[in-house]
């Protein structure tokens, strides 16, 4: 670990919330990206496996290139959420989708969930500069 | 932000509560001795026309928890055949590789049984057929209620058969209509059993004849079971619409029966005469209700499809 990852480390130890939310939206992804794996898509372990990469690696550069690539993190959060939440306003009130699969998942409980990653991600983006606050 | 976060968690919490799930027992009740009674019940049944004798209703079989309903339903329609029901639930991912980013995979249970051979035999023939309904709301009488009223009166009446050389696997496939999910998990289930498979027969809509022909389609690339068909439904009178296909890059997924052919199985579909224009129009619709069943076709059917598989089963 060189100086900036211990910078890093300190300051999510200090926001003990920031590196909650953070490791609650890396581990659902995580476990999204596991439970495909296991049968045979590996496009969402691709996806978080590619996010954590870059997070470590941006880790080991500098304070800013982790805060940016957080933000980054925080933004595809919001896109996941904000088009899930597309659906399932169409879903709920415009058209029913016909396949049960997926209408299902689009329904008022995955909106709380799509809702409360978008939330997260907000706090993600708005607060990702206090990590390094003096 | 604080507060609505913790109203959020707590909705999720409360509306994560399941309800108890139904025991299976009661569902079937007892079915009536002759074919034609006992078919019309099956389909009753499954469509919400009737009743079950708890007092439940399967109006549809298009949700997880009416799937669910169904497949409990199931299981207990087979103990009726002195059979083991079995499960197998599956996981499947979604058709678009991107869309697993987005939804949750597909999870679904197929259900089976074994009517065993009466020598020791590892030959199997596979009878199969879905049994979820194509839309909300869609009691799926004739798709497929006649087709898992079809495959249970062949299996109770060969099991009063004695001759059988072959054993036979009756399988009620779980998402069809979202793109043959169910049955492409059964075929990676028979790629693993040590089972010779001697051939599969899907059936999928059996209950119209708008034109009143007795005809029955029957698709394969597999010129011996055309034959077959079309020997026995000769002595029977019933006209046969075959569709020889050609399972070289095969690659169409409107039934069941297509999963099967890039696996290199020996398979027929056989059913009402769908490629042929004489098909229910009520199909994935509310309308495919048990008032639209021509039964005597079902029945028609039922009776080729028995005789083919018990001279099969004899071989």
């Amino acid at each position: 670990m060189n100086t900036v990852q211990r910078n890093i480390v300190s300051g999510l130890k200090q926001h003990v919330v920031y590196m909650v939310v953070l490791a609650l939206t890396l581990l659902f992804f995580l476990y999204k990206g596991l439970t495909y794996a296991f049968i045979g898509s590996y496009v969402p372990l691709g996806f978080i496996g590619a996010i954590v990469i870059f997070l470590l690696l941006a880790s080991r550069r500098s304070k800013k290139a982790f805060k940016r690539m957080l933000g980054i993190w925080a933004i595809l959060l919001m896109v996941w959420s904000v088009v899930r939440l597309l659906l399932i306003l169409v879903n709920l009130f415009i058209k029913p989708i016909p396949e049960s699969h997926v209408s299902e998942q689009l329904d008022v409980l995955g909106g709380l969930i799509s809702v409360l990653f978008l939330l997260g991600a907000i706090y993600l983006l708005r607060y990702r500069k206090n990590l390094f606050e003096e | 932000m604080k507060y609505i976060a913790y109203i959020i968690i707590c909705s999720l919490l409360l509306s994560s509560c399941q309800q108890a799930s139904y025991d299976g027992e009661g569902m079937v009740g007892v079915l009536p001795a002759q074919k034609a009674a006992y078919q019309k019940a099956i389909v009753g049944q499954l469509s919400g026309h009737e009743a079950l004798p708890n007092g439940l209703k399967i109006k549809s079989r298009w949700s997880s928890a009416e799937r669910g309903l169904s497949k409990d339903y199931l299981k207990e329609l087979i103990t009726t055949l002195g059979l083991e029901a079995q499960e197998q639930p599956y996981t499947a991912p979604n058709l678009n590789p991107a869309i697993d980013l987005i939804l949750d995979p597909f999870q679904g249970t197929n259900v089976y049984a074994i009517l065993p051979a009466t020598n020791n035999s590892s030959d199997y023939i596979v009878l199969g057929g879905h049994y979820d309904s194509g839309k909300r709301n869609a009691p799926g009488a004739i798709d497929n209620a006649t087709g898992i009223a079809l495959i249970y009166s062949v299996a109770k009446e060969l099991s009063k058969w004695q001759h059988r050389n072959k054993n036979i696997v009756i399988v009620f496939f779980d998402q069809e209509e979202e793109e043959l999910i169910g049955s492409t998990a059964f075929a990676k289930l028979l790629q693993e059993k040590p089972w010779n498979v001697h051939s599969i027969h899907c059936f999928d809509m059996v209950g119209w004849d708008g034109d009143k022909d007795r005809a029955m389609e029957i698709f394969s690339g597999s010129a011996s079971l055309i034959e077959t068909y079309k020997t026995l439904a000769q002595e029977q009178n019933v006209p046969i619409k075959d569709i020889k296909i050609d399972p070289v890059g095969y690659d169409n997924s409107s039934t069941d029966f297509d999963v099967f052919v890039p696996f290199g199985f020996n398979v027929i579909g056989a059913g009402e005469c769908f490629y042929h224009r004489d098909s229910s129009p009520y199909k994935d619709t509310p309308d495919d209700t048990y008032e639209t069943v021509d039964f005597e076709y079902l029945l028609s059917c039922s009776n080729l499809i028995e005789r083919i598989i018990k001279k099969m089963v004899s071989e």
